[in-house]
């Protein structure tokens, strides 16, 4: 049977039944909307999670020095230079950055104007200094290396801070809404050796500028990410320890060498803080299942569906079963039967997979418009609560032929086993 | 064009007896012949041109229509032969109720390769002219009254131009003026060359045909032989 006459007797066997066509396409259209809903926005949320809240590189390990250590005494746990050096030399390290604590006090009091807005506040500062090859594709205004005394300490954000400011800390002290271009240059004042929480701050009260030269996601996200040599400047002129390490950032040439990497660092006695990786991790995997719960739910209704068009399609052989001995007579083979109730019922499951899949994509648009306009602003609240992949398109409208073509197998079986000379009798 | 030798049929009843409704039944019909069977309701006229004509491959015996062993063919190769070579008219028209005359008409083309869109309805109507139904062949079988019907369901038959026509009770559902005509019909169809084998109960049919055939005890006897 030719195509184009395949298609010609399955529209006019559709238009034929224009209420049971609807029926049957609209229980495969609410099943595949629903999917296909339900897995954008978990992808979507997955994407936001992934991208703004917890914004994990695969390639980097984290490593720290043991919280308790017999150091030296084991030739372990001290995250000196030589060490920093071994880890550089592990197999499957492409590049590491130091990292260094600045370990004297430091608060920071504004009092001005703060981008048309007045700001009057002090807070406790928290900054560490990083290789500047760490940050240094997001620094936009001037260089990320020590200025030396005197000059304003070049400094770099976490975009995730910025993010905290503007949908909690910014509305409620009515301050103005930065971008990261807009915090670029800002430059504040900032005091060493003075704290509002601890009182181990000693000697003489040093003063000093600190300028944001960009925003990063690998930037500190409770505080601020400088030079790791202005950092040694800071710890050696307040006398404190200059010369051990408070963290290494490996970056491994692919993600697949991380978990040899994390072993080998381990191994030498090092710790390797993932709390951020399984944080993301864990965020990932209750969104993944909560998506999963929802697909099979939408699964279960596709199933429901296709029942569904396997009982509509039943009554159809049988009530059509002396047309379908007319198609016998006039040429109709066995096989030519069963294709036209598959490409029926497909035609069904093409009708309802793109109502469905149209739907959810329209469901969803709404969803982010209502969201935008009636959500209070919070942090990392996205644009859009969703992600439709191609793939994700596509498969809704496959799932639905699939589900009604594997209703219809039953059905088609039947209507192709029917004996012309019988019906046709009389 | 048929030749059939010892065509055996049997039925299974409800209580699992079988019913034998032909019984080594032979029969020759030449090119061009016009034949008739008659007989009582239930002594398997129709059974013998479901056979016939590859609708029944249920049977004993041997059976060639247009030079071809039905036996030998499979499901593919008798839907071909339905086809292409036999016509069907049945007593109840059977037409599709949701297709115009023209598209029921054209339906043998949908199972068939080779037939354009435009050479399919250039056809259909060619036929539905031949039938006497110019003009209807928009309507649906709703619109369109017994005989009209009728003449749609012979122009479906003749569509393919085959090689031999099979009617059973063709006039069955027809009142007699509107059977006269349809009778008319099958005798110029015949006058043009084609086979024609038909199942009646209709006088005027017995009439028309050339030879006339009594299925009785499951064999077939000339007219006035039993």
């Amino acid at each position: 049977m030719k195509l184009a006459s395949l298609v010609g007797m399955v529209r006019l066997s559709l238009a034929r039944d224009r209420r049971g066509t609807l029926s049957s396409a609209f229980g495969i259209a609410v099943g595949v909307g629903a999917l296909v809903f339900f897995v954008g926005l978990g992808l979507g949320v997955g994407r936001v999670v992934r991208e703004r809240v917890f914004p994990v590189d695969a390639r980097l390990v984290e490593v720290v020095p043991p919280r308790v250590s017999l150091g030296a005494l084991l030739g372990g746990g001290r995250l000196d230079q030589e060490t920093v050096d071994r880890l550089a030399r592990l197999p499957g390290v492409e590049r590491v950055f130091r990292k260094m604590a600045v370990r004297v006090p430091a608060v920071s009091r504004y009092d001005g104007d703060f981008f048309g807005a007045r700001l009057r506040m002090g807070v406790e500062l928290v900054a560490v200094g990083v290789d500047p090859g760490l940050v240094e594709g997001d620094v936009s205004v001037g260089a990320f290396a020590d200025s030396g005394p005197g000059q304003p300490i070049p400094a770099v954000a976490a975009h995730r801070l910025l993010e905290l400011y503007n949908k909690s800390f910014a509305p409620v002290r009515k301050l103005p809404q930065l971008s990261a271009r807009m915090v670029s240059g800002f430059i504040f004042p900032v005091e060493f050796n003075r704290s509002y929480v601890t009182s181990s701050a000693s000697g003489p009260v040093t003063r000093a500028q600190v300028q944001l030269v960009g925003v990063s996601d690998r930037g500190l996200l409770a505080g601020v990410t400088i030079p790791l040599a202005t950092a040694v400047r800071l710890n050696r002129e307040a006398g404190v320890e200059d010369s051990l390490f408070s963290g290494a950032t490996l970056q491994a040439r692919d993600p697949s060498e991380v978990p040899r990497l994390v072993a080998a660092a381990r191994g030498m006695g090092l710790e390797v803080d993932d709390q951020e990786r399984r944080m993301a991790e864990n965020a990932g995997a209750a969104v993944a299942l909560t998506t999963s719960a929802l697909a099979l739910l939408s699964l279960l209704i596709c199933v429901l569906a296709a029942v569904n068009i396997a009982h509509a399609l039943s009554a159809a052989v049988r009530a059509r079963a002396r047309d379908i001995g007319v198609l016998r007579a006039v040429g109709a083979s066995r096989a030519d039967v069963r294709s036209l109730v598959l490409a029926e019922a497909g035609a069904l499951g093409l009708i309802g997979g793109a109502v469905g899949t149209v739907a959810a994509v329209g469901l969803s648009v709404l969803v982010d418009w209502a969201s935008g306009r009636y959500l209070p602003e919070f942090p990392f609240k996205p644009d859009s609560y969703f992600a439709f992949p191609v793939a994700v398109v596509l498969g809704g409208v496959v799932l639905g032929v699939v589900a009604a073509v594997a209703g219809a197998l039953g059905p088609a079986r039947r209507a192709a086993g029917t004996d012309p000379a019988r019906v046709l009798a009389g | 064009m048929i030749a059939a030798h010892g065509i055996r049929k049997s039925y299974r009843e409800g209580n699992g007896s079988h019913v034998r409704v032909l019984e080594g039944l032979d029969l020759e019909v030449a090119l061009g012949e016009f034949v008739a069977v008659v007989g009582p309701s239930g002594c398997g006229k129709s059974s013998l041109l479901h056979i016939l004509g590859g609708l029944d491959r249920d049977f004993e015996g041997r059976a060639h229509v247009a030079g071809t062993e039905l036996h030998a063919l499979d499901d593919a190769g008798l839907s071909r032969l339905r086809n292409e070579k036999v016509g069907f008219v049945f007593q109840s028209f059977h037409l599709l109720p949701h297709l115009t005359a023209l598209e029921n008409v054209a339906l043998p083309a949908q199972f068939s390769p080779g037939w354009e869109p435009r050479v399919q309805e250039e056809r259909a109507r060619k036929v539905l002219q031949r039938v006497g139904l110019e003009g209807k062949e928009g309507r649906t079988p709703a619109r369109l009254s017994g005989g009209e019907r009728q003449r749609v369901a012979i122009a479906r038959a003749l569509f393919a131009q085959p090689q031999l026509l099979m009617c059973d009770e063709p006039t069955g559902n027809l009142d007699q003026e509107t059977g006269a005509g349809i009778i008319e019909l099958f005798r110029s169809l015949h006058r043009d060359g084609l086979t024609v084998l038909v199942v009646t109960h209709e006088d005027q049919m017995r009439a028309a045909a050339q030879r006339v055939l009594r299925l009785q005890g499951g064999r077939l006897h000339p007219e006035g032989q039993s």
